[in-house]
């Protein structure tokens, strides 16, 4: 673009302009994406895409991807006497998830992308 | 003050990705950890990567296919067409943790990674590959195995150990060197193929060990120059293997074979144009030029309905260029001088030669880089990398592309485009 007439006073400056990928992934290396095939909370909708950080660690209330009978499968971690349990959001039986249990833990869910529209 | 490291501190490690293509494809897909799983090279032909699972069923790497079928079906093997995307996007990740957790790293290839270990204290080598390893696996969910040794030799050798023994990690320290190597076929020594293997068994050496302690260094060295020699130093812990140094390409090549026998001129133009646009943009990639173009066709190796057939040209363009416009006209005109009618090619192969960095090139006096050139190449590149490989491309490449090759099994589910992630949905009870 040309610019006529007076220099705008902000050139000097500099532009920023945010970068949601610095927002939302900042370990690109362990950072994957899952969409969201249906409706699994009230929150977490029919598209809405998962950003899993499988660098992070279950906490309480964490939401995370664990695999059920070879399932991906949404869960979160309640705290029950001590332990973490991967409770279901619908309905099913909790998990007790151990440390450093890759073989039930598939990655920690850092956001989700929802559409409000 | 200088500090110079002592010898004996010296260790290398190698991280090795278990059946890594195979590996890759579980990734997305956990219903099949527990499952045989074998992924097919280029055209579907042979085994690349076979699961373990699949491998105590007898499928072989490198093996055709079609010669497994009935195991595959009766088995229920899980098949998959490689998806190199996939495997490339998470090799880099792998090789990027690596980088974050130790200063020297060495990629070897799309699944190895040398890794050295010298700054780890002494005793802590397998707690410290053993940190690797759980990083790697929990983040991208590959599962890998290191090991480690006094040289990149040794530590080939104990990841193949570690494997065999099932562990993660291995450190092949000199105490037990002698069991191990005694126990090693010289053949599975990194560096002795087969040919080497055959000519030191002619003489008696059959182990790792009895080639380590060979005292007759004018016969290693007869039998496989100084590359055995240095191979044998190497085993008795004096590091001088280095890696070919990552370097610029002196020759670029992009072949394939065809989904089918190609008998027509017309078809094979396409598949040669568009070989060529790969590799010129491999070119421009690393900012070099080149002058030499050579183009190869050939029949299929294993066909018995016609005979074996190759042949080759190559052709000098006046000065060296990047333009794929110019190496197009260069390749279509060797593609004429070889085709013979009624021959049932099976594969093509482009090579670019004489390359030169863009900076130094020599201009020839009477020749002038069509202006426009540089521009409209980078705007392809542009294009092609947003939207997709030969989005743009040179009319020869043709619009049916029919000869491509077969990749039935072609996994989907990669982090490479929106509209393939894998899906999450509600459990059923």
């Amino acid at each position: 673009m040309r610019v006529a007439g007076f220099p705008s006073p902000a050139d000097e400056y500099g532009l920023v302009s945010l970068s949601l990928y610095e927002l939302l992934i900042p370990r690109p290396t362990s950072t994957f994406f899952v969409r969201v095939a249906e409706d699994l909370a009230p929150n977490i909708k029919h598209d809405d895409i998962l950003i899993i950080d499988r660098s992070l660690k279950v906490r309480e209330g964490s939401l995370a991807l664990v695999v059920i009978n070879g399932q991906l499968a949404l869960r979160r971690a309640l705290n029950r006497q001590g332990s973490l349990w991967m409770c279901p959001l619908q309905g099913g039986a909790p998990v007790l998830l151990t440390e450093d249990d890759d073989q039930l833990l598939w990655g920690v869910v850092a956001h989700v992308i929802h559409k409000t529209l | 003050m200088l500090s110079i490291k002592p010898s004996s501190l010296c260790r290398w490690a190698i991280l090795d990705c278990n059946a890594f293509y195979s590996s890759c494809e579980r990734v997305f897909r956990p219903h099949l950890r527990t499952k045989p799983v074998v992924v097919l090279s280029n055209n579907d032909g042979c085994m690349i990567s076979v699961s373990p699972e699949a491998k105590l069923l007898g499928l072989k790497l490198g093996a055709p296919v079609h010669e497994v079928r009935e195991l595959i079906r009766k088995h229920r093997v899980h098949v998959f067409s490689s998806n190199y995307q996939l495997y490339g996007d998470l090799s880099r990740r792998v090789m990027r943790i690596l980088d974050e957790l130790h200063p020297d790293v060495l990629q070897y290839s799309i699944d190895e990674a040398f890794i050295d270990f010298s700054h780890v204290p002494p005793g802590e080598e397998e707690s410290w590959a053993h940190e690797v390893c759980l990083r790697v696996t929990r983040e991208t969910g590959i599962p890998v195995t290191i090991g480690i040794g006094r040289t990149k030799t040794i530590a080939k050798i104990a990841s193949k150990r570690a494997k065999k023994i099932k562990q993660k990690t291995m450190y092949l320290a000199d105490a037990d060197m002698e069991a191990v190597l005694r126990d090693t076929p010289v053949g599975d020594v990194w560096g002795i193929g087969t040919a080497s293997a055959l000519k030191l068994q002619a003489h008696k050496i059959l182990t790792a060990w009895e080639f380590r302690e060979h005292p007759n260094t004018a016969l290693i060295r007869s039998l496989l120059t100084v590359t055995g020699e240095r191979l044998r130093d190497e085993l008795r812990g004096i590091s001088c293997v280095e890696p070919a140094e990552m370097s610029e390409k002196k020759m670029i090549s992009s072949t394939r074979s065809f989904g089918r026998r190609v008998y027509d001129r017309i078809e094979l133009e396409e598949a040669v144009s568009t070989y060529v646009g790969f590799a010129c943009e491999k070119l421009r990639a690393q900012n070099s030029v080149a002058r030499g173009i050579s183009v190869y066709l050939r029949t299929g190796v294993f066909d018995d309905k016609t005979t074996y057939h190759r042949n080759d040209g190559q052709i000098f363009l006046i000065s060296a260029t990047s333009d794929t416009g110019q190496f197009t006209r260069a390749a279509i005109d060797i593609v004429r001088s070889l085709y013979r009618k009624d021959t049932a090619y099976k594969k093509a192969g482009v090579f670019i030669f004489d390359i030169s960095p863009r900076s130094g090139q020599q201009v020839d006096l009477f020749h002038v880089e069509d202006e426009r050139s540089a521009p409209l190449m980078s705007a392809m590149d542009v294009i092609n990398k947003k939207w997709g490989r030969g989005t743009v491309r040179m009319a020869s490449c043709g619009t049916k592309q029919d000869w491509r090759m077969l990749c039935e099994k072609r996994s989907d589910k990669t982090q490479l485009q929106w509209s393939d992630l894998v899906e999450v949905k509600r459990e059923k009870f």
